[in-house]
């Protein structure tokens, strides 16, 4: 092979983002659809919960627009940071069973979403040490 | 002078033999990879565009022609040339390894340029892996001795051209992230749209809209993904192909590229050629 092969680093690293994204929202209209009943008593809280989730797919659907754009590409910290947030996430979120918790979990994965599409590393960090938070996992 | 005849013809039928039949391989994937390359996703950045664009604004009010396809409809004519050359490159390597079928090598035409349209980006990286592909085709292209020049153009632009079907599905994994994410957010509206609404026909007829949306969605989507696995079959056959580019009359090589073949026209729902 030559060794002039351009990379899609930085772009396959987005799309890997935008799936994770794409699984909480998935895992949010699980929830949703199993509790909807009970959900739809509080209609205060059902708001926020379905305005959240639509910000988490928003924040997807820019990863997955995005892919080569994103800022933190060389930011050897952020990257560790966030792929440990994403490894917890992957491994706990089925773990979330309240309202209440979805929406705390939602408002630490919209934060780190923000954190990333605007390049603030030290967010970056903060906001995946809150989703470690969650799940009771610190960064190594 | 019948010694000597006999020799011509032992080393006859071993050309014959080894010269064709050890290039089957090279030349069942190509046909294949061509064939998955050609083919293009119903369900496209333009239908995508237009669906997210009323679906992801329902509290707007509905104004006829709000929805500028412009953008998408020049990602999608992008998609469209990579996939082109592709398939170009594809049939002049099995035109090249002794394809008996006439293949329709199209011309070389059209380029891409960097530049964001709408919300998608094409990067240098992305113009560079095209030229670098458009390259390798012009080298095959003009390419003369069957195994000798499939092993200098595999040597020399191997990456490249892996590198473009590597970048053909990044997009289409970003298209089928993005139509995924739509059945998502259609799927909220419908539990909550079905809690709050009075039972009756209007209730029913929603209801119906929205399933019916959805399942139009989900088959695109699963399109999408048949044919990311395709792609990334020819990618991993590709590879192998440009790391054996030294051996490529291997019955490994060989074994492998059929197997893969296989496993493509498997998830095309179509019986080996």
């Amino acid at each position: 092979m030559s060794n002039t092969t351009p990379t899609n680093g930085s772009a396959a690293l987005a799309i890997e983002l935008g799936k994770t994204f794409q699984l909480i929202a998935q895992q949010m209209g699980n929830y949703l659809q199993d509790n909807i009943i009970e959900m739809a008593k509080d209609p205060a809280s059902l708001h926020t919960f379905t305005d959240d989730q639509s910000r988490v797919l928003s924040y997807s659907n820019t990863f997955f627009s995005l892919g080569a754009r994103l800022a933190f590409q060389n930011a050897d910290a952020s990257i560790a940071a966030v792929q440990e947030a994403t490894k917890a996430i992957n491994a706990n979120l089925n773990s979330i069973q309240k309202t209440d918790k979805w929406i705390n979990f939602a408002g630490a994965v919209i934060t780190l979403g923000a954190a990333i599409v605007t390049g603030n590393f030290g967010n970056i960090v903060g906001s995946a040490e809150a989703i470690l938070a969650t799940f009771n996992v610190k960064i190594p | 002078m019948k010694r000597y005849s006999l020799l011509l013809l032992a080393a006859t039928v071993v050309f014959v033999t080894t010269g064709c039949v050890d290039l089957k391989g090279i030349t069942a994937f190509s046909t294949s990879g061509a064939k998955t390359c050609s083919v293009l996703p119903a369900y496209g950045y333009t239908r995508y565009c237009f669906d997210s664009c009323y679906i992801n604004n329902r509290d707007s009010p509905y104004v006829p022609g709000r929805c500028d396809l412009s953008h998408a409809v020049r990602y999608d004519t992008i998609l469209h040339r990579e996939s082109a050359q592709l398939v170009a490159y594809f049939n002049a390597l099995a035109q090249l390894s002794g394809s008996d079928a006439v293949i329709d090598v199209d011309t070389i035409g059209g380029s891409i340029s960097a530049g964001t349209y709408g919300q998608f980006t094409v990067t240098a990286t992305d113009v560079q892996v095209f030229q670098g592909l458009t390259t390798a085709l012009r080298d095959l292209l003009t390419a003369g001795v069957k195994s000798k020049d499939i092993r200098q153009n595999l040597q020399r632009f191997g990456g490249e051209v892996a590198g473009m079907i590597d970048s053909l599905i990044l997009q289409y994994s970003a298209l089928d992230g993005l139509t995924g994410n739509l059945v998502i957010g259609l799927n909220t509206q419908l539990i909550v749209y079905g809690v709050r609404a009075s039972p009756g026909p209007q209730r029913y007829a929603v209801l119906y809209a929205y399933n019916e949306k959805i399942g139009e969605l989900k088959d695109a989507d699963a399109q999408q993904q048949r044919l990311i696995a395709q792609l990334s079959l020819v990618e991993k056959g590709y590879r192998q192909l440009a790391a054996n580019a030294g051996n490529l009359r291997s019955k490994t090589l060989k074994q492998r590229l059929l197997a893969l073949v296989n496993n493509i026209s498997f998830l095309s729902g179509k019986s080996n050629p």
